[in-house]
């Protein structure tokens, strides 16, 4: 009997890691993407474009730029009104107090509903974005502060042209780029395009285009396109700065998500594989208590006889 | 369960105190158990998309393998039962159904309980929680319907034959994601036609929690348990050789 239970381990043994062995050869390499994981329970993508350094502590994600004087700060603010992290958030960052934003909004996106607000500072443009989500707010921010120019991020809903026949909505890109300025200018000023360069690649769309403002403006901005939604990267500055900062914040809020915080499921989990184990080997106990109980009578029976 | 043990004559029982091997698979299974938990709940990292319900996986799916050690000894016990008519290999059927489908339970609980933060469901009737489900209810049924057979060796014979003709549902279980391509159950090991949800990663911490895992739920824990529970079948079966033994003398 034991040189058939030993063979049986052995050949479970042997079947284990076969499959182990099989899995490893199975197994597809993807491209592995560099992600932060803050101890609050965000992750955000590590930033490896060039000229960001990665500043981060145990709570927060901060890159920082030093050539175009910005910074990205992802951080998470222990109160559940959007408004008041925002300014948390930014008062931890800078000295000026934050004035009235130049946009205040809400933007449905598969990570929440978040809200942007966007703020100019003396020389520091501020575009912030907060989703309160569990026992707190989380804050993704660019900051900048060139005094030459003012850089704002601004996501919208791109505008629905239809569906096609597979049932796909097709989005208006061009329209979302549009919305966009139309939600950072406001309605009463007008712009009109003066160049634009297509740079879709890979299937997202992104373009690069100029515009004129009625008020004699000049602006720059930096577009993708992506789950129907237009992010814009709107500057007064080059096209260079717009795409390299527009691609940075881009990168690290696509990237953004929360780990869900689900250990009372966990928990749940191992007390029920304890309940189980319990009733199985509390029920063989209990067998056998009663097994003895029986014999023992059997025997008082058998012995009196 | 310390003074009590195995038979050596064919269909005849007596009782010896525990054997030396038994004893040192139950310190090996606790000790098993204690490393196994700190591996997968200290050692392992969190899984950043799932967070800390995936170090569920750590027990859910070693759990089916042991049941997949216990149902193959309830076919080996069935089919040497029926070879040689030895009630020991009857005993070692009935043990493995009793702990394969303890492991079973815990497989299926565990999974949906997994399910419900990842999935936003406890139960939904994809191809491999269904298969899981009905093998469970076909062991439950097997412990069910062995005890409504009055006569000893019919409820034997019929024991052993359903055990092993139960055991397609553990092969249809093992293999339905591959066949099925509108299963939503994770892979795991090897490729599969289909993209699951809620996959894992398999980093270094989680083949370092995993595999001894694996190794310990599909042979220790099921082997010391059925080993416990032949022992009690033994016992059970002696009691009833003293009770017909004392019938016959009155």
């Amino acid at each position: 009997m034991q040189k058939l239970w030993i063979s049986a381990m052995l050949v479970l043994v042997l079947l284990v890691a076969t499959i182990a062995l099989q899995a490893q050869e199975d197994e597809e390499e993807l491209p592995e993407i560099p992600y932060f994981w803050a101890s609050s329970g965000f992750n955000v993508p590590i930033l490896e474009l060039e000229g960001w350094d990665n500043q981060h502590t145990e709570d927060d994600a901060i890159y920082v730029n030093a050539d175009l004087n910005a910074r990205i700060v992802v951080t998470m603010v222990r109160t559940l009104d959007d408004e008041e992290a925002i300014q948390t958030a930014t008062n931890a960052l800078t000295d000026s107090p934050l004035t009235e934003p130049l946009v205040d909004s809400r933007i449905g996106l598969a990570t929440g509903t978040w809200t942007q607000q966007l703020f100019s500072v003396d020389d520091i443009s501020i575009s912030s974005f907060a989703l309160v989500r569990g026992a707190g707010t989380f804050v993704v921010m660019l900051l900048e502060d060139n005094p030459n120019y003012d850089v704002h991020q601004v996501a919208v809903r791109s505008p629905i042209l239809g569906t096609t026949d597979d049932g796909d909505v097709q989005t208006d890109f061009v329209g979302g780029v549009n919305l966009a300025l139309e939600t950072f200018l406001g309605e009463d000023t007008n712009f009109t395009l003066t160049n634009s360069i297509d740079l879709t690649a890979l299937g997202l769309a992104s373009v690069q285009s100029q515009y004129s403002t009625d008020a004699g403006d000049d602006l720059t901005v930096f577009a993708q396109e992506l789950g129907g939604i237009t992010y814009a990267t709107i500057t007064n500055t080059d096209a260079e700065t717009a795409t390299r900062l527009g691609e940075a914040i881009e990168t690290v809020f696509l990237g953004f998500f929360i780990t869900p915080n689900n250990s009372n499921f966990l928990y749940l989990g191992l007390t029920m594989v304890a309940l189980i184990f319990s009733v199985l080997i509390g029920s063989m106990w209990l067998r056998y208590r009663n097994v003895q109980k029986d014999m023992a009578l059997v025997e008082e029976l058998s012995a009196k006889e | 369960m310390a003074t009590f043990a195995v038979d050596k004559t064919k269909n005849t029982i007596r009782l010896t105190a525990m054997p030396k091997v038994l004893q040192g698979l139950t310190v090996i299974t606790v000790l098993g158990l204690i490393v196994t938990l700190y591996l997968g709940y200290f050692n392992a990292g969190t899984d950043i998309q799932q967070g800390e319900i995936q170090r569920i996986f750590y027990i859910h799916m070693p759990t089916f393998f042991g049941a997949f050690t216990a149902f193959g000894a309830t076919v080996l016990g069935g089919m040497l039962y029926l070879a040689k008519r030895d009630d020991k290999w009857d005993r070692l059927a009935v043990a493995g159904v009793e702990v394969g489908l303890a492991l079973a339970l815990i497989n299926l609980i565990t999974g949906s309980i997994w399910a419900r933060p990842i999935w936003n469901t406890w139960w939904t009737w994809d191809p491999r929680l269904t298969s899981a489900a009905i093998m469970a209810l076909t062991y439950a049924a097997y412990l069910m319907l062995r005890s409504g057979i009055d006569n000893l060796q019919t409820r034997r014979r019929f024991a052993s034959v359903y055990g092993i003709l139960a055991f397609s549902t553990v092969i249809l279980t093992l293999v339905i994601i591959r066949i099925r391509p509108d299963t939503i159950h994770p892979v795991v090991i090897g490729a599969s036609p289909q993209n699951a949800q809620g996959s894992f990663e398999a980093t270094r911490g989680v083949v370092l929690a995993l595999l001894p895992s694996l190794l310990f739920y599909s042979t220790i824990v099921p082997i010391t348990l059925m080993w416990y529970r032949i022992r009690l079948e033994n016992m059970l079966d002696v009691l009833e050789q003293k009770k017909i033994a004392l019938l016959s003398e009155g």
